[in-house]
């Protein structure tokens, strides 16, 4: 299948988007679960996806970064194919150390954290600059001090994950991303696993990196920050787009009755 | 008539605190039995006259005994070396992308669990039967020269020991959460790297008590190569033995030398396992500080 590539021309100067997800589809086994999704976001953009639970939202995202292979479909970050590549008129995976490479340049928070439990939280934040970026001991230490302080946890840099709070490890592990100077970083639910009270700190680490220009995606039960925060809010049903459009729009007065169905459920 | 019940209760004297277990009586009497019986035993074993403690006594330390004792604490941690190191191998084989990578895996445990130790150390003794020299072009060494009695049995214990080690760092890989190999991909951690970094580290818990116990198995394992002449402690008291008949004092002399190694690694096994509330002994044992 072809797909038509994303690229706005370089000769009319119009700058192509940071990240373009196009015609993605994804079934497991006969379950469809994304069916023909496409979204541009441009750099610096905040875009929110909400959507009743099981309608592809996180299986979209996990397809961006290739946690999920699409079924169909193609992503492109700045312009470079995420994931395959295509050779003789065939498509091809790429090698896993540019899928590698690719990946490093998105960054990607989970709803459980996913902290690794063996490693303290400035560990955590270096493993990868040492590993990935090929960074000196010393000077990977000092960047992840330097980027957990930013997200106000470089009190806790010593602490291990079970010593934090489910707030405390979300904002190392935003911060393990950010380390990694990504084009884009990608939210999977980050506040879902939260107890109520600690979700507004992890807001107010995004926040703070929506308003630094970091572009990013983020699927989200949060329609207030949504509102604040995101540049566009797109809501999804059924594998499917129903509404995008400016945030305060869509969630103020939103044209489809399927996304005034479910705003109004769960406000 | 409920309320006539409740007021009963509440005005009744009771007793208060924590009541008495029943059955203390049938317990005394039950530990009066088997300490009878078993010392019974003790007594009718010790001063039958048959067994000739002061032999028994003068070969504790004989250096022959103390030889063999060393030799198989050599044998012990060099095929537990073998066994962790090549059960990793086959562990990481085990989950690999490739059927005939895995397959092979699965084969080696098959055979290597499937037919008991001691036939495959006998086989490993005799393997010159089948291959007589090995060598490349002009390099030629005999097979004979090669696998001593130490060679073998370490070949076969390290071999064998592997298949076991191999399904227990298996079910220690799975017991790491799939989040924790999704989130070190996302950062751009490749296939090796999600391994050795993120996914080994924490599967240790999970090996770590089960290694302890393959060690203690070892310990005693190892003397089943006295059939193949490895100079281990069983071997040595069977040397002495077959001069001064005095099979029993000096099988007596081995069991208290392996009761002494098998109870020192089960103090060290529960050390270490107590050691795990804290998660940093794991990296001070493996090695693998970031």
């Amino acid at each position: 299948m072809t797909v038509p590539m994303p690229m706005r021309s370089k000769e009319t100067g119009v700058p192509r988007p940071t990240l373009s997800a196009r015609h993605i589809g994804k079934a497991f086994g006969s379950h469809v679960v994304l069916k023909d999704v496409s979204l541009d976001v441009e750099r610096g953009e905040v875009v929110c996806i909400i959507g009743p639970s099981g309608s592809g939202k996180s299986t979209f995202l996990r397809c961006i970064n290739f946690l999920e292979v699409p079924d169909a479909g193609g992503v492109w970050v700045d312009g470079e194919r995420v994931g395959c590549q295509e050779v003789d008129g065939a498509l091809w995976e790429v090698p896993s150390a540019v899928l590698a490479r690719q990946r490093a340049a998105m960054g990607m928070v989970f709803q459980r954290f996913n902290l690794f439990g063996h490693l303290t939280a400035v560990d955590n934040v270096a493993l990868a600059l040492r590993l990935v970026k090929r960074m000196s001991r010393p000077a990977a230490r000092q960047r992840a001090l330097s980027v957990l302080a930013s997200v106000g946890m470089e009190r806790f840099a010593g602490h291990r994950p079970a010593q934090l709070s489910g707030g405390q490890q979300q904002r190392v592990a935003i911060a393990r991303a950010v380390a990694m100077d990504p084009k884009v970083l990608l939210f999977d639910e980050p506040t879902s696993a939260l107890d109520p009270e600690l979700v507004h700190e992890v807001l107010s680490v995004m926040g703070s990196l929506a308003g630094q220009g970091m572009t990013m995606v983020i699927v989200t039960h949060e329609i207030g920050f949504a509102r604040e925060v995101s540049n566009r809010t797109v809501f999804m049903d059924g594998g499917a787009i129903v509404e995008q459009g400016p945030s305060a729009d869509v969630l103020g007065q939103p044209s489809e009755p399927r996304t005034r169905a479910f705003l109004s459920k769960i406000k | 008539m409920k309320s006539t019940i409740s007021q009963g209760i509440r005005d009744q004297a009771f007793l208060s605190g924590k009541p008495k277990p029943l059955g203390r009586g049938k317990r005394a009497i039950v530990t009066a039995i088997v300490v009878a019986l078993v010392s019974a035993l003790a007594l009718r074993v010790i001063a039958s006259g048959a067994i000739n403690w002061s032999i028994t006594f003068g070969f504790f330390l004989h250096p022959a005994i103390l030889d063999g004792l060393v030799m198989t604490l050599e044998l012990t941690a060099l095929a537990m070396i073998v066994g962790v190191l090549l059960g990793i191998a086959l562990a990481v084989m085990a989950i690999s992308r490739y059927p005939a990578v895995s397959a092979a895996s699965a084969l080696y445990v098959w055979l290597f669990r499937g037919t008991p130790l001691l036939v495959q150390l006998i086989f490993w003794f005799n393997i010159a039967l089948v291959f007589p020299v090995v060598g490349i072009g002009p390099w030629q060494v005999s097979i004979n020269s090669l696998v001593t009695p130490f060679a073998a049995a370490l070949l076969g214990l390290g071999l064998n020991e592997a298949a076991y080690m191999a399904e227990i760092v298996r079910a220690g890989i799975k017991s790491v959460d799939s989040g924790q190999s999704e989130a070190a991909v996302s950062v751009g951690l490749n296939r090796r790297q999600v391994m050795n970094s993120v996914i080994l580290p924490q599967a240790l818990k999970v090996i770590i008590p089960p290694t302890a116990n393959q060690t203690i198995g070892m310990l005693k394992n190892t003397s089943l190569v006295s059939v193949i002449g490895a100079q281990e402690l069983l071997t040595k008291t069977e040397d002495i033995y077959a001069r001064n008949f005095q099979v029993i004092e000096l099988l007596i002399v081995a069991s208290l030398w392996y009761l002494v190694l098998t109870t020192v690694a089960s103090a060290f096994q529960f050390w270490l396992e107590r050691r795990f509330g804290d998660s940093r002994a794991i990296e001070v044992i493996a090695g693998v500080q970031p």
